[in-house]
């Protein structure tokens, strides 16, 4: 038996049978969609033949996936920019960053398994907010790569699915900051490119974008930051 | 902000019986939710399980194209009129009805069960039955590469509503998805693996609906991410 991708759900191979020997007797239909008839015994165990269940498993909190790096929580609050900014409950909070090289989920080559897919988008995660509007990640402090700014990336969805806002996280600079403790872990901060010269950021006049991080090396570090969106 | 909508998995109505599993994206059968409405012309999109031998008996509400397309096994396909297909892994099957038709699936294994997808069409303009030949892609050939799957098989034949693209992918290899016209709409569900599309982290099974758009950017993060897209037609 073949499968249009590798892990199909049962796996072994068998014979097919010619549509005659697999006919069998009709029933009613709903009249609304689908129904449907067997011409074998179905199962008897009370679960219901079918073996699983759709995994919810990615909504997750912790994103680390085996990466090494500094602890970071981060701490995210959605609020409705049209409503007095008032926490959101209920919306979906994705975010995805670089390991401690400055690298996205590198996928082989790095000793990760590459059979398990769940472990090539390591530092990518989904929360749903809670009553406050806040969502919480475990991760690690992230790298940083030529030309940007150390950052996170949100997309942050209402609880119907629909997009509400693309953004990133900057991190704050200066002596005593995370960005300066972690100093970019082995690669240093030559030629890193500060939030005033990042493309994205440099047009942050505000500060909008920043974060408050705080923490050190030993405690981990914790990201604090509040995103208003148009809901 | 560009507009998007994502359809999770995880938020999917299911539906049991003693011989099938169907995972509906969108409102089909009994489920409703009402943040699942049909996207345009496409209304329904249900995953579905069958037991070996089993056999669906599948009415048809109002005048839709219907993609068959088989996930993990083989499938028959029986319409009206002794109408019997084999459909095959690496091919979709496209049926055009008329409202109140009907047909079968049927599961030809007797120990295995097959995983199909079934994605509705709605279209006002069908007249009467049509039912094509299953159009094949291969994507061990084209791996990497998203297959324009219709229409071109159907140039012979009335033109229809819509385009369909399926690709699987290496970890972290990437493609663009132009779509013919900004006024189309696009929709992709992953069927396995894992891709960030637009900025957006999907998971398998999970569905996408973008539109006022004029490009698509899809990564895989995953090895063997598979994944099918859609380009609703305006007109």
């Amino acid at each position: 038996m073949v499968g249009i991708i590798s892990t199909p759900i049962l796996w072994e191979a068998c014979k097919k049978d010619s549509l005659e020997a697999a006919s069998s007797e009709a029933v009613t239909d709903s009249g609304s969609g689908t129904s449907s008839s067997t011409c074998t015994a179905a199962p008897t165990e009370t679960e219901g033949p079918f073996p699983t269940k759709t995994p919810s498993g990615y909504v997750r909190s912790d994103i680390t996936d085996g990466r090494s790096g500094y602890k970071l929580t981060a701490k995210i609050t959605i609020a409705n920019s049209n409503k007095d900014c008032v926490p959101i409950e209920g919306a979906m909070v994705d975010i995805w960053h670089c390991d401690a090289e400055g690298n996205y989920s590198e996928y082989g080559g790095s000793g990760m398994q590459s059979t398990n897919y769940q472990s090539v988008h390591f530092l990518r995660g989904r929360q749903i907010t809670d009553a406050n509007g806040l969502v919480t990640f475990t991760s690690i402090f992230p790298g940083w790569y030529n030309g940007r700014a150390t950052h996170i990336h949100v997309h942050v969805y209402n609880a119907a699915g629909n997009s509400l806002k693309v953004t990133q996280i900057a991190f704050p600079e200066g002596a005593g900051t995370a960005v300066a403790i972690v100093n970019g872990y082995k690669k240093g901060m030559s030629g890193y490119t500060y939030n005033a010269k990042d493309n994205v950021f440099s047009d942050d006049t505000t500060n909008s974008e920043l974060a408050t991080v705080t923490g050190s090396i030993a405690d981990g570090f914790n990201l604090t930051m509040k995103i208003n969106v148009p809901a | 902000m560009e507009p998007g909508k994502i359809f999770l998995s995880e938020q999917r109505g299911i539906e049991e019986s003693e011989i099938s599993k169907t995972s509906m994206t969108f409102n089909s059968n009994e489920y409703f939710d009402e943040h699942k409405e049909p996207f345009r012309n496409l209304t329904a999109l249900n995953d579905q399980l069958l037991v070996p031998w089993g056999k669906l008996e599948v009415s048809v509400k109002e005048a839709s194209h219907l993609l068959l397309i088989p996930i993990t096994g083989d499938l028959f396909y029986q319409g009206e009129n002794k109408d019997t297909r084999e459909v095959n892994i690496g091919e979709v099957k496209i049926n055009s009805f008329v409202a109140g038709s009907k047909f079968n699936i049927h599961n030809p294994y007797g120990w295995d069960f097959i995983n199909f997808l079934q994605i509705w069409i709605k279209d006002e303009s069908i007249i009467e039955n049509q039912s094509l030949n299953p159009a094949a892609f291969n994507m061990n050939e084209n791996f990497n590469h998203l297959i324009p799957v219709l229409p071109t098989i159907a140039a012979s034949q009335k033109t229809l509503p819509f385009a369909l693209s399926i690709g699987q992918f290496g970890g972290r290899s990437e493609t663009i998805y132009n779509l013919k016209d900004k006024k189309n709409a696009f929709f992709t569900f992953i069927i396995a693996g894992a891709f960030e599309i637009n900025g957006r982290l999907m998971h398998p099974r999970d569905g996408l609906a973008l539109w006022d758009i004029n490009s698509i950017e899809i990564e895989a993060l995953s090895p063997e991410a598979t994944l099918l897209c859609l380009e609703l037609f305006a007109w």
